[in-house]
């Protein structure tokens, strides 16, 4: 009986109605077939054919009549509060109801004013909570916000992980340092990004050497250096990790690593020691020899003539080697542009400006302008600006001209910088002179000699074949490429990460399989695809495929994959009107085989998620065999989940659950693939809450309910 | 009529070989061992050529070869500047300060010849 009163419980109100009006009309039936049994007992068997006849009529009434009340009460009340309690748990549950027309539950006496009454009650209180929520967290907000862009705008790299390596933060130039575009992303590991064994064991040292409490008296604390190589093994990074420590309860919950990428150091470091290891071993054979050769000439020994011709022969001989040998290393040297005071790269026009505001302060009454293009080159930029200003002040002293020009201008592996003035050219007595002088104060009481010392480079005045005076200076070419490489590009055009941490992602306890996780704890990976058509298997073609993370019930719209394909086949023009994707816009896209491979990557083991799943994965699984690529994950699908939630009868269309959401799909996105991804994220986090709200919180429930939705579906396309 | 040569070079051994050098290839030469010398002597006696090394004990090798160039009773002495420093760097200096030729060290003695006598023909 308690089996049969749950079973009625958990179908729908509408059936359960009817159920009660057929039950109304079989007893009837049944009451009256009864009836007539006794009567016929009364009147006799002659009566028989009067009384088929009259109860056929009774009960043909009886059915007809309960039919017609059902269906008005289904039409006027049942309908009604299906719709009102839908309305009802969007409100709750999602904060966006829908306003009900004055006829719905017209026949409902005042339940319908009420639960308007209650909605607009609700939404005023919601409304006022949230106004003192968000004052509250205004100045928290505010704080959080400077730090952030502390963190982003840090020139280093870094990291913040948990003690199993999945990342909590990172900042812009860890992805530039890390050399990843879309790789990189909460919650995942950090071991996609990074040699593992390196962080391991830093790991391991640092939080053996914490139990043991060495770190109090430890030179460096809990903190700990890191060599290791990027995934891809292209890049060397030199790091700090420094083990992380609860504030109450000192244990350790994670670890922050601070990064810098040392493969171009390291490069010439070795590159370095490698020249001086051979240039020793390379000069020393030519100085014994000419050791050698030289004693004997030079010693007591007893040679005749022709020997003593042999060995000056001999001794010309090595001195040109050594000679060849020493052109050859300072050649080298001169090539590596190395220098162990540390320079960067910087543009002329930079140097130029920050050269005329300190002219401008010094009140010199000289005028300055650049002329030329601005160049890229290599150099301690303050000892440069240090050593122009000086240079410009002695110069406008000496030559009494206040009209001076910076140019910049590239020669071979040099950018010359001159300063050009009309009049007579500096003498190198007149240079010399204030070579000596020490530059600013702050530089360390360094003078021009050194700055100049430092650079590997030297300053001369002549006369240009213009009939100018200059001033010149050459400095080392950039040793960058500033025009961007792919990758740089990649990151480059990268929207600024609007999420870049999450430190909810350290309270995850759940440790246990993928299908009894909590619906909110899992990552999903929310996609959608643009195709030529609609017919996977008759030749239609992905053209677009896009995807969102969504990281602890938060959508990552930092970490977007949106990539167009190219079909190998042309796009129906019926299909460009729908997605305004035209075969120009594709005709530089890579080919699926390449585009499937890197969104596989993107996905990771996240559970995947799209509208009508059935239709995109169709077009995934009919891939696999040319990609190589097998999508193992899990799968939810919007459409069967809020069918489940809100029955069959109401529109499950994209534009449709978004509408009741109150989700707003830019009319732009609408039908783009990465539009279509998230608005159907924001509908999933929206069901999750309704699921919730249904007992479904785990991700088994979710698909046994998409389950039941689809065979419902099944059979309703039968009829 | 024998041409003349000037070695500057503040390096005994450098000098003594050069002044051979020059003395065997025909020329006349003189040497001085810092550029106040140098700088006397090309006025005193006009050499036609100065092989000058660019750091002296004294005055800057440059400086040198800027003075020598500047005045008028000097202008026509040919300059090759010898140095052992930053190579494209030096020899873009000696090159802009005044110098026909300038050779780094070290160098072959027949490249000096080579380069006096391409200079004085």
């Amino acid at each position: 009986m308690a089996t049969l009163t749950n079973r009625l419980e958990r179908l729908s109100l509408r059936l359960r109605i009817f159920l009660f009006f057929a039950l109304i009309a079989f007893a009837s039936c049944a009451i009256l077939v009864v009836s007539l049994g006794f009567a016929l007992q009364r009147i006799g068997f002659d009566a028989l054919p009067h009384l088929i006849l009259f109860g056929g009529i009774a009960c043909f009434g009886i059915f007809f009549m309960t039919a017609w009340v059902w269906q008005k009460f289904d039409v006027n009340v049942a309908q009604p509060i299906e719709r009102i309690v839908k309305n009802v748990r969007s409100l709750v549950h999602a904060g966006s109801p829908q306003q009900l027309d004055e006829e719905t539950g017209r026949y409902l006496g005042l339940l319908n004013p009420a639960i308007t009454e209650i909605s607009a009650a609700l939404t005023e209180e919601r409304t006022q909570t949230e106004k003192r929520i968000a004052k509250a967290i205004q100045d928290a907000k505010k704080q959080t916000t400077h730090l952030e862009s502390v963190i982003q705008s840090l020139d280093q790299g870094i990291l913040i992980c948990t003690l199993d390596f999945k990342i909590l933060l990172y900042n812009r130039h860890a992805m530039q340092i890390l050399h990843v575009a879309g790789d990189i992303g909460l919650g995942r590991s950090l071991f996609s990004v990074v040699s593992a064994a390196p962080f391991r064991h830093a790991l391991e040292r640092l939080t053996h050497r914490f139990e043991q409490g060495r770190h109090t008296r430890h030179r460096e604390g809990l903190s700990q250096l890191v060599i290791c190589a990027t995934a891809d093994g292209k890049h060397t990074l030199q790091g700090r990790m420094t083990l992380l420590l609860n504030e109450e309860d000192p244990t350790p919950f994670g670890f922050l690593v601070t990064f810098e990428d040392m493969t171009r150091q390291l490069a010439e470091n070795i590159e370095r020691d490698k020249l001086l290891h051979s240039a020793l071993v390379d000069l020393r054979h030519p100085a014994a020899n000419l050791l050698a050769t030289a004693q004997m000439l030079d010693g007591d020994y007893k040679i005749d003539q022709d020997t003593r011709r042999s060995f000056e022969r001999m001794l010309a001989e090595q001195a040109s080697k050594l000679a060849e040998r020493l052109e050859f290393y300072d050649q080298q040297s001169h090539e590596m542009l190395t220098s162990a005071w540390p320079m960067s790269d910087v543009y002329s026009s930079s140097l130029f400006n920050s050269i005329l505001r300190r002219n401008s302060s010094e009140t010199m009454k000289v005028t300055c302008e650049f002329v030329g293009e601005s160049v890229w080159l290599h150099c301690d930029s303050i000892t440069i600006v240090e050593l122009l200003e000086l240079a410009l002040r002695r110069t406008a002293e000496l030559t009494e001209v206040r009209a001076f020009q910076f140019k910049a201008s590239e020669h071979a592996k040099k950018v010359y910088i001159d300063l050009c003035w009309r009049g007579d050219p500096l003498s190198i007595a007149q240079i010399n002179n204030w070579l000596e002088e020490p530059l600013d104060q702050d530089l360390a009481g360094i003078n021009s000699r050194d700055a100049l010392s430092r650079h590997k480079t030297d300053f001369w005045s002549a006369r240009s074949d213009e009939g100018c005076a200059y001033l010149r200076l050459p400095l080392a070419r950039a040793r960058d490429h500033h025009s961007l490489s792919v990758q740089d590009e990649q990151t480059f055009l990268l929207p600024e990460r609007l999420e870049f941490y999450d430190f909810e992602l350290m309270e995850r306890k759940y440790l246990g399989s993928l299908e009894d996780a909590p619906l909110r704890e899992l990552d999903y990976v929310v996609f959608d695809t643009e195709t030529t058509g609609l017919d996977p298997s008759g030749g239609d073609e992905i053209i677009s495929i896009a995807g969102v993370r969504i990281v602890n019930g938060r959508i990552i719209k930092g970490e977007v994959f949106d990539r167009f394909v190219h079909p190998g086949r042309s796009i129906p023009p019926a299909s460009t009107k729908i997605h305004h994707i035209t075969n120009e816009m594709v005709a530089d896209a890579d080919p699926i085989e390449i585009v499937l491979p890197r969104f596989h990557a993107f996905v990771s083991d996240a559970v995947l998620v799209a509208h009508n799943a059935a239709f995109d994965m169709k077009f995934l699984e009919l891939k696999q065999r040319e990609t190589g690529v097998h999508f193992k994950n899990p799968v939810l699908d919007t459409v069967l989940l809020a069918a489940q939630l809100q029955g069959q009868t109401s529109s499950l269309t994209l534009d449709a659950l978004a509408e009741q959401f109150g989700i707003e799909i830019p009319p732009e996105v609408r039908h783009t693939a990465l539009g279509d991804s998230l608005a159907t994220a924001e509908v999933l986090l929206r069901l999750i809450d309704l699921l919730e709200a249904s007992g479904i919180t785990t991700l088994r429930q979710a698909v046994e309910a998409e389950k039941q939705a689809e065979a419902i579906r099944r059979q309703q396309a039968r009829y | 009529m024998t041409k003349s040569v000037l070695v500057v070079d503040d390096e005994a051994t450098f000098s003594f070989a050069l002044e051979h050098l020059m003395k065997s290839e025909g020329y006349s030469v003189e040497t001085a061992q810092c550029g106040k010398e140098a700088i006397d002597l090309v006025m005193e006696r006009h050499p036609d050529l100065v092989l000058l090394d660019a750091s002296l004990p004294d005055r800057d090798g440059y400086d040198v070869c800027q003075t020598i160039r500047s005045d008028q009773r000097s202008q026509d002495i040919k300059i090759v500047m010898m140095n052992a420093g930053s190579r494209d760097i030096e020899i873009e200096k000696g090159l802009s300060v005044g110098a026909h030729r300038c050779l780094s060290k070290p160098f072959s003695l027949q490249k000096v010849a080579q380069t006096v006598e391409e200079l004085l023909k």
